[in-house]
């Protein structure tokens, strides 16, 4: 941690083993997606399936986690059982700062435990503890129980799966301490899958700052920023639900299964709107001096006989008010804050469960479907159809029900109207259909997310439509946000850092790294991806656009279908010569590849060094804690990594 | 954070009230000071007390002492963290949760 060399938990679900490894190769690619890419390429197996038992989920936290302000997410790494690639995804709270107090840069889970079971990660030992019970259960009732039987109150992260994720909705979420998710690609199927049901992360390892003074300078310098000049307040204000009113005027507000961009009660669900019905507090994640996290209360009736009535609290976005409000066109803050909270009580990604409900709406209003399928009366505007249907999804109701919890570009393979499923290389569409950029952003996003590359943003920027531009401003962003993702900062903050702030930062800490090392990381971070893509057989080209989104007029009128695919055609040419300059020069930059034996020796192939250290679990009672017993010899580590 | 006189925290997950458990600056009798067996902590002007660093040993008694629970210890080196009352958590505090007083 902090400017010593990476530590690596690998925790073995099959055998309740553990290994730790000091990753001194790992140094130089600063943390977050930089290593957890990394560790994910030597670990994974491309030719078995997304939720083979090997396969293994990886967590980590950045250079700058928790010390600086905003640097608040961790990234989780996994085989997506959603698009069946890359699954990538980051999640608030309390989890990065718990994962550093516990002395981790990076947790690396394998295998299947044999029952439902919960672990419980502290600096000192890994505790692997009984679950069956609590298979079934919300997650809030998951939070709730473990908070009541481990140690760290107050302090630690808990992060836990619904119901969705064990039984295979491959777009299952994963709650982080209440309000912050893991949402998109199924990171909760992927635990769902190891029958890992929660992780409770708590440590109280020191944070050593090195130069007292040079960081105290720093940090202020950078907390003022965030707290005293404009470039963040929007967020901590109305929260990320300011943006439903202005994008609604711009019509660029995917309303009705992107029937439309205008939403014609958009006033009734607007960020305004919301802060004068519902919002009761607003938090942050730690280490967040904006805070963002805004909370809405609604009240439900839970028995119609004797007026019992109780106040639900629901964190709410933009993308849940798009995906569960104007894309269903549900039009009061109230009933979309009651759809959020099934979606949160079921465990699933609110994006692609609203998508998914919008395309099977339409399919029965066109007959593809009938109601022998979807049992309800799916129609824009009705909630309570929408409550029962997610309920269906999460617990496999019948074959429909088991096709939609696969995703749209799934379900309209199997009932036809692809045409109208809105998603982009087989995950769910944001909420922006603002052109080319937001379009063929989230195809050649390495994650097929928004946030990839920030493609809404870039059409928002633009006066006159030029592809060449766009990929090239797509490219450009997609490569820096490897390099902000290893940091890892909350991208809400990347105003306040530009790379001389990133650079004075990491000069306070200790590290030297120069621009270009920036430069160089998010090159190798995004070359790495790209190469495990390629690995689990995704080709960028063959990746098409429903219908759609060529239908619908953006806020540069209607989009030309032979466009989108040409300015996917050229972002795909620059990444082909980025990844040629990577693979040109493999002497200079080595892979690390480690060859560990089953007793946990270490080996090493390049010239970096690897050192593998023992841990002492100390069983706790009624525990079946278990720790590699293996003496390794501790071999003194020396780079030879020239940056 | 383990080292800062201040706690924030939740009072039983995230869906509860936040706390931030800090020195009240106690200023007719002091509780924490009445505890310490060796003399360690004398009062300060203002309120709250001042350690006297080499007179204690760690005994952990002010720490009980101290009803609204701000006295903690430092576990490295076994003497009890006092808040000094300099104000820097009120600077970093963006909503006026935290903020200075003269008395």
């Amino acid at each position: 941690m902090l400017g010593d060399d990476k530590k690596v938990l690998f925790i073995d679900l099959s055998t309740e083993k553990l290994k730790i490894e000091k990753r001194v190769d790992l140094n130089a690619s600063l943390g977050g997606i930089g290593i957890a890419i990394k560790l994910f390429e030597e670990n994974f197996h491309p030719d078995l399936p997304p939720l083979h038992e090997t396969q293994p989920i990886v967590f980590a936290v950045g250079a700058l986690t928790s010390v600086f302000p905003v640097m608040t997410k961790t990234v989780a790494v996994f085989y997506s059982p959603h698009t069946g690639e890359l699954g990538e995804s980051y999640a608030g709270g309390r989890l990065a700062f718990a994962m550093m107090q516990a002395g981790y840069d990076a947790i690396v889970i394998s295998g299947k435990a044999k029952r439902p079971m919960y672990i419980s990660v502290r600096s000192d030992n890994v505790s692997f503890r009984d679950a069956r019970a609590l298979w079934g259960l919300p997650s809030t009732v998951i939070g709730r129980v473990i908070r009541e039987r481990e140690p760290g109150p107050g302090k630690r992260s808990i992060i836990r799966i619904g119901p969705a994720g064990e039984n295979g909705v491959t777009y299952a979420s994963v709650c982080v301490d209440t309000y912050r998710h893991f949402g998109r690609l199924g990171l909760g199927t992927s635990m769902g899958s190891k029958n890992l049901k929660a992780m409770q992360v708590y440590g109280t390892t020191p944070i050593a700052i090195k130069n007292f003074p040079a960081y105290w300078n720093a940090y202020r310098a950078v907390y003022k920023k965030c707290t005293e000049t404009e470039l963040m307040q929007k967020y901590h204000d109305l929260g990320t639900s300011i943006n439903i009113e202005p994008l609604n005027s711009l019509g660029v507000l995917p309303t009705k299964n992107l029937k439309q961009t205008v939403f014609e009660h958009g006033d009734k669900i607007s960020g305004e709107a919301f802060a004068e019905s519902n919002l009761i507090r607003k938090m942050a994640c730690v280490g967040c001096p904006v805070g963002c996290i805004h909370i809405g209360q609604y009240r439900r009736e839970f028995d119609k006989e004797g007026h019992e009535y109780e106040s639900i609290s629901v964190g709410y976005d933009y993308e849940l008010i798009f995906a569960l409000g104007s894309f269903l066109g549900v039009k009061s803050t109230d009933e979309i804050l009651a759809l959020i909270d099934e979606v949160e009580e079921l465990g699933m990604d609110a994006m692609s469960a609203g998508v998914v409900l919008g395309w099977a709406t339409e399919a029965l209003q066109r007959g593809l479907v009938t109601e022998k399928e979807t049992l309800v009366p799916l129609k824009f505007g009705d909630k309570e159809g929408y409550i029962k249907a997610l309920g269906y999804i999460a617990c496999s109701a019948n074959e429909f029900y088991i096709a939609l919890g696969k995703g749209v570009a799934h379900a309209s393979s199997i009932y036809g109207g692809a045409d109208f499923a809105m998603q982009i290389a087989g995950n769910e569409m944001a909420g922006y259909h603002t052109g080319y950029g937001a379009l063929v952003g989230m195809s050649v996003g390495a994650r097929h997310s928004h946030l990839c590359n920030g493609g809404y943003s870039i059409d928002q920027g633009l006066k006159t439509v030029d592809l060449d531009v766009i990929a090239q401003k797509l490219f450009q962003e997609e490569i820096d946000r490897c390099m902000l993702n290893s940091l890892i900062m909350c991208l809400f903050a990347r105003k306040v850092y530009d790379r001389a702030t990133i650079l004075m930062a990491l000069d306070s800490l200790g590290y030297s790294f120069t621009d270009a090392d920036l430069t160089r990381i998010a090159e190798e971070t995004y070359a790495s991806k790209i190469r495990v893509k390629r690995a689990m057989g995704f080709d960028q080209e063959s990746v098409r656009f429903p219908k759609r989104f060529f239908e619908t007029p953006s806020m540069h009128g209607l989009l030309d279908e032979e466009s989108a695919y040409e300015t996917q055609r050229k972002f795909n040419a620059l990444t082909n010569e980025l990844l040629k300059r990577y693979e040109a020069a493999p002497a200079e930059k080595p892979i690390a590849e480690t060859a560990t034996t089953e007793t946990g020796t270490t080996e090493t192939v390049t010239t970096e060094t690897v050192t593998t250290e023992t841990v002492t679990a100390q069983a706790a009672p009624a525990d079946t804690a278990t720790a590699e017993k293996a003496t390794v010899p501790k071999k003194a580590a020396k780079s030879t990594e020239t940056v | 954070m383990f080292k800062s006189a201040i706690r924030v925290r939740t009072t039983g997950g995230l869906t509860s009230s936040f706390v931030g458990i800090v020195c009240l600056a106690c200023t007719d009798e002091r509780a924490c000071a009445e505890a310490c067996p060796t003399g360690a902590l004398r009062p300060r002007t203002g309120g709250g007390v001042i350690l006297t660093q080499e007179k204690c040993i760690g005994c952990r008694k002010c720490i009980d002492a101290c009803i609204v629970g701000a006295v903690n210890f430092d576990e490295d080196l076994k003497v009890p963290i006092i808040c000094k009352h300099c104000g820097i958590c009120a600077q970093f505090c963006p909503h006026q949760c935290l903020t200075m007083e003269e008395v």
